[in-house]
């Protein structure tokens, strides 16, 4: 009805228009469930379940802020967090990385098989070996420590990011490596000269998938930190989740303040991270 | 090149070793607490045993979330204050209770004290991972058997054994909407009423959009007691196919089909209390100790669930369970005791006679209830739980919950039930 009898730069306006007006939709709607954690978290206990859904809070309840961080000791759990989330990172980046180097540029007796068996571990759900993993930990001492969380990546790394990275790895140029050979390096020394400089993007995407996962996750902290004073933030939420109550308030605040380091995280490493995914989707 | 490379693989190593005796050292308290957790004997530092003195460790697991850990917390430092020979420690998990706690049984970690809902309390004796008290309670001055309405202590008990002791038991109550009744003209209702009353009652309220009844918490076993059958008796027979309880679960397709109720689905996807809250039933099944007085504004009113040939109430229990490895059971069961004593006075509503004065000073909102409360937990109970009590209140719902709220046959749903209740315990 518009088009007919427009010329091409009305047709393009009104394309545009079209085009914002979809794309502003989308992004309201996507937007919309965080609008409503910040408004939640500044609302009376009385008004988040209002009925009518009452969208703006009435006025601005900080306290919801004071309880988040007081009820449950956010400082210390947020420095446990941080503590579990580097070492974790740590060895899901640089252990995945040197293992997958190993596999993408090294041959040896049943190189496949052993490679094969390290993919079968991705299929593998957590669930199934919980128990006897924990049984492992409790013998040996290590259950309400932060040992059994952060240790085994440093024994291999993790499955999907080695698959990855050797990925990665192997579309690497073999005359780079060839060249340092013969002008005396070590295979280390090409490994960290030559694959970890130019595998960054990959690296850093790894490193913020690690770090999301291991800072959101719940299940193995759960499973092995006893002491309140040992939690992670996730822990410490679940807190506000009683099983007659929900405290959504200090809840929402609480996950408001959870999220900050990793919207920092992301909105520092996204050029890298947009990158990274481009360029192992190609190359993968 | 070469050289220097190896240097530094070398600090590597030397960095990694460092990280290592790091965290070792983070993990340096385990040891003690798998003394207190496990062996609740107290070791010194060289290892050497415990001298007869010293308080016996004990841990109890909760769910209780922010506020109500902190209560708790504050409740088990009194407790530990007047004891002389024990000492509790508060071992919060806030997040999947049951997951946590079954791993740590399983990892022979098992915390002194656990809370269960009832409904895990013989799945947990079957495997002996829970301890029988009725030895030790025995000489324990301050524990009063008499005291525990029945039903309470019945969910507890597990091949004639006592299993827990329960600390809060929320009888299930019919609360109405006093307005609606009043601009509708129906009488209010009673403690006495009956199934019948009560559709006729529901029949009058139904109307402009508004509903009679929501009775989605209901277990369905309950309205097999209504009439005196029952889904299992008391020693793990099936009776769901005695006279009795098809006429109770005949009486709940007649409630399902007096159109009283709004359907399931509506009523899970508008969220039931809030139905009530907002004025769109007149009529609502839930805990004694809901907050409705407090956030409703309009004038509410609270009976006894209407009744069959017998009048009972479900109620929902709370117990605490002791380990089935705690080192001292005997000073571990007078703990428990202290301990469920105190929360007694904590929680509303206690599931002792004497707890019910407790309800005027921490919920004066339900003061005037409070006789109304009393004789719903005369009648209140719970299921009469068996070792796969999940997996059988699965089977429920789907062969026999659902199909009678289908409108199907009551007899054929319950033989269907009754066989995939004997698939599950075969």
């Amino acid at each position: 009805m518009v088009i007919y009898g427009m010329g091409s730069k009305q047709k393009k306006i009104w394309r545009n228009i079209i085009l914002y007006v979809l794309l502003g939709a989308f992004s309201i709607s996507t937007l919309f469930p965080l609008i409503w954690m910040i408004s939640t978290s500044l609302k009376s206990g009385d008004v988040i379940f209002a009925i009518p859904p009452q969208f703006l809070p009435d006025g601005f309840h900080w306290e919801n802020y004071t309880r988040a961080i007081t009820e449950i000791n956010f400082f210390v759990l947020f420095k446990n967090t941080a503590v579990i989330t580097f070492f974790h990172l740590l060895s899901n980046v640089f252990v995945s990385a040197f293992v997958a180097y190993g596999f993408a540029r090294f041959n040896f007796p049943g190189k496949n098989i052993w490679f094969l068996l390290v993919l079968s571990t991705i299929m593998l759900p957590g669930e199934v070996t919980m128990i006897p993993v924990f049984i492992g930990f409790s013998a040996i001492g290590w259950t309400n420590s932060i040992l059994p969380l952060v240790v085994p990546g440093f024994f291999g790394g993790a499955p999907v990011f080695i698959f990855l990275l050797r990925q990665f790895f192997l579309s690497v140029p073999k005359d780079l490596e060839e060249s340092a050979y013969i002008d005396g390096a070590s295979s280390f020394t090409i490994f960290y000269k030559i694959f970890l400089p130019l595998s960054v993007p990959a690296l850093v995407t790894i490193g913020i998938f690690s770090f999301q996962g291991s800072w959101n996750d719940l299940l193995g902290p759960l499973i092995y930190l006893n002491d309140a004073d040992k939690f992670t933030l996730t822990l410490g939420l679940s807190m506000f989740k009683g099983v007659m109550k929900v405290e959504w308030g200090p809840l929402m605040a609480g996950s408001i303040l959870a999220l900050l380091p990793v919207l920092a995280v992301f909105f520092m490493a996204q050029k890298y991270f947009v990158e990274g995914i481009k360029m192992s989707g190609i190359k993968g | 090149m070469k050289k220097k490379g190896t240097a530094r693989l070398g600090l590597l190593l030397t960095l990694l070793l460092a990280f290592t005796v790091v965290l070792a050292a983070c993990g340096g308290d385990t040891n003690n607490s798998k003394a207190t957790g496990n062996n609740n004997v107290p070791a010194d530092n060289a290892g050497k045993a415990a001298q007869p003195v010293e308080k016996v460790k004990l841990k109890v697991a909760t769910w209780a979330g922010a506020e109500e850990l902190r209560e708790f917390e504050e409740l088990i430092a009194k407790v530990n204050t007047s004891a002389t020979d024990y000492e509790i420690k508060v071992q919060s998990i806030p997040a999947d209770y049951y997951q946590k706690l079954q791993t740590m049984i399983a990892g022979k970690q098992s915390p002194d004290f656990m809370w269960l809902s009832q409904e895990y309390i013989a799945q947990y004796a079957s495997l002996g991972a829970i301890a029988p008290l009725d030895e030790h309670l025995s000489g324990i001055e301050n524990y009063n058997a008499e005291d525990y309405y029945q039903g309470t202590v019945d969910v507890g008990t597990y091949a004639n054994k006592l299993y827990s002791l329960p600390w809060i038991s929320q009888p299930y109550m019919l609360y109405y909407n006093q307005d609606m009744f009043e601009k509708a003209g129906v009488e209010l209702p009673t403690n006495d009423w009956t199934w019948e009353e009560f559709i006729a009652a529901g029949k009058q309220l139904t109307k402009d959009g508004d509903w009679g009844a929501l009775l989605n918490n209901i277990p369905t076993s309950m309205y097999t007691w209504s009439y005196g059958g029952d889904v299992f008796d008391k020693e793990g027979n099936i009776t769901l196919d005695s006279p009795e309880s098809i006429k109770g679960l005949e009486m709940y397709q007649k409630i399902v089909n007096s159109g009283i109720t709004p359907a399931r689905a509506q009523a899970d996807s508008m969220g039931n209390g809030d139905m009530f809250k907002t004025g769109k039933v007149a009529m609502y099944v839930g805990g004694a100790s809901d907050d409705f007085e407090r956030t409703a504004n309009f004038k509410i009113g609270m009976v006894v669930p209407p009744h069959g040939t017998e009048q009972v109430t479900f109620s929902w229990i709370g117990v605490t369970a002791m380990a089935n490895t705690t080192a001292n059971p005997t000073v571990a069961t007078k703990a428990l005791v202290d301990m469920t004593n105190a929360i007694h006075k904590w929680k509303v509503v206690a599931p002792t006679k004497s707890g019910f004065d407790e309800i005027k000073t921490s919920r004066p909102d339900k003061e005037y209830a409070v006789e109304t409360i009393r004789q719903a937990s005369e009648i209140a109970r719970g299921f009469n739980n068996q070792p796969k009590q999940g997996e059988i209140d699965g089977a429920i719902w789907e062969k026999l919950t659902q199909a009678i709220e289908k409108g199907e046959d009551v007899n054929t749903a319950v033989q269907s039930t009754i066989k995939k209740i004997n698939d599950i315990t075969k």
